[in-house]
């Protein structure tokens, strides 16, 4: 079998479109300059200088650039930046207290030994706060469904669930 | 990815009008974002309609309809109480869905117009796709065709449809208002989708210009003994091998009315009239409902790879039927 | 107390917690352009012409290149299990000739910034003549490049082991059992994709590669080697690392090309690859067919075993060379005497992604193998699957056990075990009687649920030695370095446990500082379960020469003999006059540094064993599985830190689960890959885990080490596949249903109409 092959085919070209964005994380504000495809994530991470939010995949099939919008869970690699432009943009940077105190999600994962290469963990801890403060908490099932967003190949899922279930008992009382 | 102008719409006639003129619209962004990462769509304008604020809405305390917005969010509707009690299929054809990251940003009616999962389609051009590329013809016609459409299907495109949400749609006779350069009409949801035909890249009977704006379900007792289920590879956040929505409205042990849909096994939400009337009058039971299942899935036409889901179709309209006769 | 032993919290974890983890992607440097690489859409085709122009031509990109522009780069060598007649079968950084897979790299783009450099990468043009793919590694051997050399085929060396006398096995044989068995394609797939950092100093001239893992010694020597430096230009810097499972740090094309392009356009290089490159590009592993035939007396007690098993490799031997499959060789015969074996492992070029090392490599496919036989050879003679095994285990008083064949160079030589012993442990501990009645019972009432149970033995601690130095810092804490890596397995912390146990300084205060090629001469990185065994040896042996020493310079300080000292808590302690000196106190007041070195050989890897058990329901309806309960026994002969070892296995046993149930590359009839999103390679997610419970025993510590210890490591997913097959056999009331992984719902929907 022969035939040849064409890998690419050309496609009409632009000029880069650049726009400015501003953008508040973590109670900051930023003000950026940045190429129109720009993700929420690739802003923070490339852009403000925010690593923790992790690219798994780009396609919002691993959960590891998990932020909060408002206070709600989203993935922020299939969030355009300038889509994010007046809101409240929360990060795994902006959760510890000001003396530097670990918030109880991420002290729940160190006592229940809920991570291992910490790859995914950003995303793991920003899914499980929503996750107690949606109500979806309640049962070890219910953690389960509402974490199946969140991808760990190193597989502590058992400690992870562990750490949610622990942190919604003491919230909920 | 494709360079765009990126644009916020104020109001429902700057969509309209943008629209008209070639751009997309951009709600939760999950599909459409996604596919211009793999250069599929390449959209040169975006019209970012998220702050549409009249869209977001929706209300399930009305005494003829249940009404919907089409920018309220999957997480929020899926939650909703009255839902849960007097819908359930509804708020779990939501649910089911994705991981709740996604249902928090995409909208119901971007969830409506989402793109087939087919992978041909989304591995791009190393694959012909009538979809993508018209006339280019169909990889899956002679490759690997586990995923591809037992229903409705034609020789151009196999291409399910992949939603969940639409298969309860498409069950509880939901309407859709629609509004484009000529004003508002209402569409019947189930004309909303259309087979592939010789023309699988027009996915919907949307005029040019159109958007969806409103989602309108009559209130219905059959809600209550409903539900929907779902059948993947994996138990969550995956998309579905088959599934159903179904619900039951029940005369002691007799079927007073009955309504069956299917999803991931067609190319576009899949109404099994056939299968209801087969149940209605009748006495309920397995063998009726594996019956009411097998006529869901007539018509069927397998390829090399997907014949199981015929019967995995079957199965899971049995079961469903099982479920919410409990619930009757 | 003795820090070993205990489940001291890591101290690996904060920076992970807080986002300040510093992993591949996250490195950057000033004026850094970004490389994108244009890799082949066909499986297997010659190449005519590659046009670059247009790319060029666009605004922003540095340059492009091809296989002419680096035409001097020699192909990618053997890192281990070098095997005679692989040579022509390496992969080159860019494809030369022919593309041999999809996702083969045939040319690479440099731009300013990733945006461009993909739209640049879209304006490659690349003419490629079509061949017909090989896709099947049982079928008949093919040229490798037809056109360069016919006669090169693509059956690159086949592996041979064997003893015992065959000919009396099978004479005496009171049956013949014979199995065809297959273990899909799947692999390790960290969730961060690769990616690297290369910036050379113009003023030294060193190229210093971020984002190293695994092997960073391994890995420098050969850059340096392919690109014409000496080792000590080139430094590899291992940071944080999302994930190794054997895939992640060796060395790949693109590693070689950051390097090279740091070097020859004078600017930082940064690449980062995307998932769906990661799933076409980065090893994949499994993808065995064996063919087994084995003599058994009456009762079940194996007397001759027969194996012809083809490996898929991919389109290019990388860098493990012959390793999987000598591997598979090696151990197939597992925890069982078997007084006769014979097999033969064809290494098999295709087209598709190359093949390395997973998690078990070798292992988890001959266990499936291995434990698939063992429950027919029970089925066929009416026995109970738990008394086969039983008979045919390696008694406790053979040990240590002489395999009579070699596996990656060293004699394969099983140091310490007891077989029995952990077989009726683990029945008492699941109470398999009951068990096996109770769901009997529910098998009666309708419901499919069914229990396997399969053995296995892993290997660990692989040579030839390991190096650490230590010392005492100033602000009295200890540094150890060494030359190990980590791929988030909780390094640091065993080390620190090992050093602390010696020197009684609390772990927090010992840094352990690995994956740096700068910091120590020699190193071996972290794989093939070596790092607890070989580096831990090394640091207990630093250790106390560090005690020792400190012991030493203190005797005069505190005017004591040095037979009255110790160490305690950080201190030496003086029996006789209860005066005490800190660590660091005794640098500063002997003006000495106070450090040391510790040097581990080993000639032999150790072998731990353990057990696995899966419950499953199947439901019929949905062809679907659902394991209800899982429990892995392991020996691994000393635990420094339960709760990591705990760890390590539940997380292995999660991917085993996948590979057993889910996951697998499948590719259409033209050689193109379908699963290459995380929507169509699908992992277990929290919902698909159950609960593991664990039986860490410590019975039979290994006698090659100082600690006793062996790799924990790779357990966990080693008889995954093994003990589900079996599980769904017995729900289903069909032994012998499952041969093949994974149990997709449309295979076992296709069984269960059979």
């Amino acid at each position: 079998m022969t035939g040849t092959v064409t890998l690419s085919q050309a496609q009409p070209r632009r000029a880069t479109a650049s726009l400015s964005v501003t953008l508040m994380v973590n109670g900051a504000i930023h003000d950026l300059f940045i190429d129109v495809r720009t993700s929420l994530l690739d802003a923070l991470r490339e852009h403000i200088g925010l690593t923790g939010a992790k690219k798994g995949c780009d396609h919002g099939q691993c959960g590891a650039c998990t932020v909060h919008i408002d206070g709600r869970r989203v993935v922020s690699c299939l969030t355009l930046a300038a889509q994010a432009q007046g809101y409240d943009v929360g990060t795994i940077e902006g959760l510890q207290g000001v003396d530097g105190a670990l918030h109880p999600m991420q002290q729940a994962f160190i006592d229940h030994d809920a991570l291992q290469c910490g790859y995914c963990t950003p995303g793991q801890i920003m899914s499980a706060i929503a996750c107690v403060q949606e109500g979806h908490a309640k049962s070890l099932d219910e953690i389960r469904e509402y974490m199946s967003g969140n991808l760990c190949r190193c597989g502590a899922y058992v400690g992870i669930v562990a750490a949610i279930e622990d942190v919604a008992a003491r919230t909920q009382g | 990815m494709q360079p765009f102008t990126y644009v916020r719409a104020s109001n429902v006639g700057d969509a309209v009008k943008a629209l008209s003129r070639g751009a997309k619209l951009l709600a939760g962004g999950t599909t459409l974002y996604d596919l211009m990462k793999l250069r599929i769509e390449r959209p040169e304008r975006i019209i970012d309609i998220n702050h549409l604020g009249e869209l977001k809405h929706f209300d399930t305390s009305g005494e003829r309809e249940l009404v919907f917005g089409a920018l309220a969010r999957m997480s929020e509707v899926a939650a909703d109480a009255g839902l849960v009690r007097d819908y359930p299929a509804i708020s779990e054809s939501l649910w089911r869905a994705a991981s709740q990251q996604l249902r928090n940003m995409a909208s119901l009616g971007g969830n409506l117009l989402q793109r087939t999962r087919c992978p041909y389609f989304r591995g791009g051009e190393p694959y012909a796709c009538n979809k993508r590329d018209p006339g280019s013809g169909c990889a899956a016609a002679e490759g690997l065709d586990r995923g591809q459409a037992l229903l409705g299907a034609s020789p151009s495109c196999s291409a399910v449809y992949p939603g969940d949400f639409a298969a309860a749609l498409v069950a509880f006779d939901a309407e859709i208002d629609v509004v484009g350069p000529g004003g508002e009409r209402v569409l019947p949801f189930e004309e909303l989708h259309r087979e592939p035909a010789d023309t699988p890249q027009k996915e919907t009977t949307l005029e040019p210009g159109e958007m969806i704006v409103r989602i309108r379900i009559p209130v219905t007792p059959l809600g209550r003994a409903s539900t929907f289920l779902k059948v993947r590879d994996r138990e969550s956040y995956a998309f579905a091998l088959a599934s159903a929505a179904v619900a039951l409205e029940m005369d002691g042990d007799v079927v007073r009315d009955a309504r069956v849909a299917v999803g991931g096994l067609a190319t576009r939400p899949w109404r099994a009239r056939a299968a209801e009337r087969l149940l209605i009058g009748r006495r309920f039971d397995e063998s009726a409902a594996r019956a009411a299942g097998e006529a869901a899935l007539d018509g069927a036409i397998p390829g090399r790879s997907n014949a199981f889901r015929i019967e995995l179709g079957i199965r899971t309209v049995t079961d469903a039927l099982m479920t919410a006769r409990q619930r009757a | 107390m003795s820090a070993i032993g205990r489940s001291l919290k890591r101290l690996e974890d904060r920076p992970l917690l807080t986002g300040d983890g510093c992993f591949a992607a996250d490195n950057r440097a000033d004026g850094q352009v970004h490389m994108r690489i244009v890799r082949s859409p066909i499986a297997f085709g010659r190449i005519l012409d590659i046009e670059t122009d247009e790319a060029k031509a666009l605004p922003g990109v540095i340059a492009v290149w091809t296989a002419a522009d680096i035409a001097d780069l020699p192909p990618i060598d053997f890192r281990m299990t070098r095997i005679a007649g692989l040579e022509p079968y390496r992969q080159h950084v860019l494809a030369r000739d022919y593309v041999r897979y999809v996702g083969d790299p045939v040319a690479v783009v440099f731009a300013d910034n990733p945006y461009i450099a993909e739209d640049a990468a879209e304006l490659v043009f690349c003419d490629i003549e079509e061949e017909t793919p090989c896709l099947d590694a049982t079928a008949d051997p093919v040229a490798f490049m037809p056109e360069r050399d016919p006669a090169l085929l693509s059956e690159a060396a086949v592996i041979t082991k064997s003893y015992g006398d065959m000919e009396a096995a099978f004479a005496g044989a009171a049956a013949i059992i014979e199995m065809e068995l297959k273990v899909g394609r799947h692999t390790g797939v960290p969730l961060e994709t690769r990616g690297a950092l290369a910036v050379r100093d113009p003023e030294t001239g060193v190229l210093t590669m971020y984002g190293a893992a695994k092997v960073p010694h391994y890995n420098r020597d050969s850059i340096a080697r392919m690109l014409g430096l000496e080792p000590e230009q080139v430094r590899l810097s291992e940071g944080h690392v999302g994930g190794g499972f054997g895939i992640r740090g060796e060395l790949y094309p693109e590693d070689v090309l950051v390097c090279a392009a740091a070097c020859r356009l004078g600017v930082p290089v940064k690449w980062v690859e995307d998932r769906r490159e990661h799933l076409m590009a980065a090893n994949h592993s499994r993808d065995q067919v064996h063919r087994i035939k084995a003599a058994v007396d009456a009762n079940g007690f194996v007397r001759g075993l027969v194996d012809t098993f083809y490996t898929d490799q991919g389109g290019y031997v990388r860098t493990h060379g012959g390793t999987v499959s000598d591997l598979a060789a090696a151990l197939l015969p597992g925890p069982y005497l078997i007084p006769a074996y014979h097999v033969e492992g064809h290494i098999r070029l295709t087209n598709k992604t190359p093949s390395g090392t997973y998690r078990a490599p070798g292992r988890y496919e001959t266990t499936f193998v291995r434990e698939r036989l063992m429950d027919a050879i029970a089925a066929r003679l009416g026995l109970d699957p738990m008394e086969v095994r039983r008979v045919n285990l390696i008694p406790e008083d053979r040990m240590p056990f002489d395999r009579g064949i070699e596996a990656l160079g060293t004699h394969v030589l099983y140091d310490s075990g007891k077989y029995h012993d952990l077989l009726d442990r683990t029945l008492t501990r699941i109470g398999y009687q009951d068990l096996k009645a109770d769901l009997a019972r529910r098998r009666v009432a309708g419901e499919a649920v069914g229990l396997g149970i399969a053995f296995f033995v892993e290997k660990s601690g692989l040579g030839p030695h390991d190096l650490v130095t230590m010392a005492v810092q100033p602000d009295d804490t200890i540094e150890i370095v060494t030359g190990a890596a980590s791929v988030g397995q909780g390094v640091e912390t065993a080390m620190a446990q090992i050093c602390s146990d010696v020197l009684g300084v609390p772990i927090e205060r010992i840094r352990v500082i690995h994956g740096q090629t700068d910091r120590i001469a020699i190193g071996f990185g972290a794989f093939a379960s070596r790092v607890t065994v070989m580096t831990g040896s090394a640091v207990k042996i630093a250790a106390e020469a560090l005690r020792d020493k400190a012991i030493a310079l203190a005797a005069p300080l505190l005017q004591a003999d040095v037979r009255t000292l110790t160490l305690e808590m950080g201190c030496v302690v003086s029996r006789d006059s209860g005066a005490t000196i800190g660590l660091a106190e005794i640098v500063a007041q002997s003006g000495k540094d106070l450090d040391a070195e510790g040097l581990f050989r080993a000639d032999h890897m150790n072998y731990p064993y353990g057990i696995h058990v899966a419950q499953v329901r199947v439901d019929e309806a949905v062809s679907g599985i659902q394991v209800e309960r899982y429990l892995v026994a392991y020996d691994v002969g000393r635990a420094i830190n339960p709760m990591l070892i705990e760890g390590q296995i539940v997380g292995a046993a999660a991917q085993g689960i996948g590979g057993a149930l889910l996951e697998e590359f499948i590719y259409n009839e033209e050689g193109q890959p379908l699963a290459t999103s995380f929507a169509d390679y699908l992992m277990p997610t929290c919902h698909e885990m159950p609960p593991v419970e664990v039986l860490l025993r410590e019975d039979a510590p290994s006698p090659q080490n100082p600690l006793g210890v062996k790799g924990a490591g790779e357990g966990g997913i080693t008889a995954v596949g093994a003990a589900i097959a079996a599980a769904v056999d017995d729900a289903l009331g069909r032994p012998g249903l499952i041969t093949s992984l994974p149990i997709s719902p449309r295979r076992l929907h296709a069984l269960l109409r059979r």
